[in-house]
């Protein structure tokens, strides 16, 4: 094919199960996949953050797995006021929907539970907002925040069914002031009632996974690469049975990276927010070499098949090349032949 | 991940680096698989009552049903695509196999003719080889007939000469005629006229004849015609010359295989048998003194 091959990478949300990112992204190096631009939502946004402000793919690599390494010793999370009870049933508010009504039932207030210090102070250590600009070009979903509660109460009927959230925006993280760009990366992993939103741009917004609740709109962030004239894009989710649909994008190859087992670590009714929240050595590892087979997995399945039909393709045009010479030869032969009987 | 699947590691061949794009429909069918699959288990998975309670009323379980049932079309329609494809490209084979095939038995044909023309090309060159053949040897005994030929005319020209210059004039004139014409029969001249029969030998015996004439003439000092006495003039020594030295010995030597019967001119000349003068003319010329020793010495009858 004559057109420019551009490949897009889609780094979904999910909190501590961002690690299954980092098995992807070691598993495509050593793929030899290019990667030209890069989306992220929550989780996927900080990740995508290092990965472009790095200089090389396996330099962005090696800062991501690091970054983990450290998370995995030492959680990001810190406690604002609240008991941990509070935290874990806030946080599975988000995710789980029967804990939302705990949610309601512990009161609405527009505190943050958790510090987003520790988020913001390894971000300062690893995104270097110089290198960021020469980077690849990044997005960043975010979701426009009409206050914590009221976020909480829009993402409880989307989760329903009953109505969903509105669409996330997605910013370019290059095209924003360099002090905004901090911000709009916080902002992208700001869970609602969490951690508290941020301004960008004078708005303020929250963790960029809830726009689009019921398709994943916000937390799959693929339409700006779309925009941005991806033809192949890399899609990795953090969750089973995603409802984002591939089929919502005709135009546009993808090649989705899903999880070929089940992503729960934690058991039982706060499980998902104890995974959510889950930056520990047991299960972070576990996490990344999910990220890693799976990633094997799904490329090389896609792969096989498209080698196996570039050999037809190329079979067929080494026996018309063969053909095309025997043809020439014969009209030689039939000369000599010819001549002979004359 | 699927129990049967064999595990994909980096090194495989069939992951090296994705260069061009991909087309989608390819994609979507390899990939589509690993979708539904998330789907269904996840929809395994949720069989508790309030997950399937939840999923009902939410509408959720229609909707992954509806995804897997999208991404089942869609592999369907991409298989579909993809197998008449294949099917469009077996035509092309079969019609590709059927061109070959055809080639084959063309060029089957050819080299059938080329093999015919081989053989008839080999065989004109066996022809032609044998036709060469007998035509060099035809060459190589003309070549070998001619150096024969120069041969006995150098050696007829050679006892000659020998003979006119005077290297045999210690014996009568016969006795010379004799030795002359025995040493052209040790010789080629000898070789051939007794291996070889028909015109070119009876030439070179008239050219002995004649070139023995000539020189008995000239030593009688008489014309070719005219005769002269045998005993007295055919066999009459050079003065000062005895019978009985080397030379009439080796000419006697020479002459012992003749016998008087069959040969009576030789016999005569070497042994000078006065009491057998009646059985030789009295009277001859040179002419007949020449032609009856050549006869005698050629014949093979005149042996013993």
């Amino acid at each position: 094919m004559s057109e420019q091959m551009k490949v897009g990478l889609v780094l979904s949300g999910g909190g501590a199960k961002g690690a299954y990112q980092v098995g992807v992204l070691r598993a495509l190096q050593e793929l030899g996949t290019q990667i030209d631009m890069v989306s992220g939502a929550s989780i996927g946004a900080l990740n995508g953050g290092i990965l472009a402000s790095a200089p090389t793919l396996i330099e962005g690599i090696e800062r991501i797995e690091k970054l983990w390494s450290i998370l995995a010793e030492t959680s990001p999370i810190q406690l604002n006021s609240m008991s941990y009870i509070r935290l874990a049933v806030s946080a599975g508010a988000v995710l789980v929907p029967s804990a939302r009504f705990l949610m309601l039932a512990l009161g609405l207030n527009e505190e943050a539970i958790l510090s987003d210090k520790p988020l913001a102070e390894l971000m300062d250590e690893y995104l270097d907002t110089n290198e960021l600009a020469k980077g690849i070009p990044l997005y960043v979903s975010v979701y426009r925040s009409l206050g914590a509660t009221r976020d909480i109460g829009r993402c409880f009927l989307a989760a329903t069914e009953l109505k969903d959230t509105p669409d996330s925006e997605f910013l370019h993280v290059q095209s924003l002031p360099k002090d905004e760009q901090r911000n709009a990366l916080l902002a992208s992993a700001a869970l609602p009632k969490l951690f508290k939103a941020r301004k960008v741009l004078g708005h303020k917004y929250t963790d960029g996974g809830q726009g689009g609740w019921s398709k994943a709109q916000g937390n799959t962030p693929i339409q700006p690469l779309i925009d941005a004239g991806c033809n192949l894009i890399i899609v990795t989710h953090l969750s089973n049975g995603s409802f984002w649909s591939r089929n919502e994008f005709p135009g546009v190859t993808i090649l989705e990276i899903r999880p070929q087992a089940t992503m729960a670590r934690a058991t039982g009714l706060m499980g998902g927010a104890k995974d959510l929240l889950g930056f520990d050595t047991t299960k972070i590892p576990s996490w990344v070499e999910q990220g890693y087979n799976d990633t094997l997995h799904c490329m090389g399945r896609v792969k096989k098949v498209i080698q196996t039909r570039e050999a037809l393709k190329a079979s067929k045009s080494t026996f018309e090349e063969s053909e095309k010479y025997g043809a020439e030869v014969d009209i030689a032969l039939d000369d000599i032949l010819s001549r002979m009987r004359e | 991940m699927s129990q049967n699947l064999q595990p994909i590691t980096p090194d495989c061949v069939l992951l090296k680096t994705l260069t061009s794009i991909p087309e989608k429909f390819i994609v979507d069918f390899a990939n589509s698989i690993d979708v539904t699959r998330d789907h269904s288990e996840v929809q395994l998975e949720r069989n508790k009552f309030f997950a399937r309670c939840f999923d009902g009323f939410t509408g959720k379980d229609v909707r992954r049903q509806t995804e897997i049932n999208t991404n089942l079309t869609n592999a369907v329609e991409c298989s579909l695509t993809w197998l008449t494809e294949l099917t469009q490209e077996l035509a092309h084979t079969n019609h590709a196999i059927t061109r070959v095939n055809e080639r084959v038995t063309k060029l089957t044909s050819q080299v059938t003719y080329l093999a015919q023309y081989s053989e008839n090309t080999r065989l004109r060159l066996d022809e032609l080889a044998q036709n060469l053949n007998d035509r060099m040897l035809c060459l190589d005994e003309e070549v070998m007939r001619i150096g024969f030929n120069q041969k006995v005319i150098l050696h007829l020209d050679q006892v000659f000469n020998k003979w006119r210059a005077g290297r045999l004039v210690s014996y009568s004139p016969a006795g010379r005629c004799y030795a002359a014409i025995e040493e052209l029969r040790w010789g080629a001249f000898g070789d051939f006229c007794l291996s070889h029969t028909g015109s070119e030998r009876d030439s070179f015996m008239q050219q002995a004849v004649d070139r023995a004439t000539a020189q008995l003439a000239t030593d009688a000092e008489i014309s070719t015609s005219n005769r002269l006495s045998f005993y007295n003039g055919w066999l009459q020594l050079p003065n000062n010359t005895n019978q009985d030295d080397d030379w009439h010995q080796a000419l006697k030597y020479l002459a012992n295989g003749f016998t008087a019967d069959k040969a009576p001119l030789i016999t005569t000349i070497t042994q000078k048998l006065p009491e057998r003068l009646g059985e030789v003319p009295l009277l001859a010329n040179a002419s007949r003194i020449a032609e009856t020793i050549v006869d005698e010495v050629f014949a093979e009858e005149s042996y013993v």
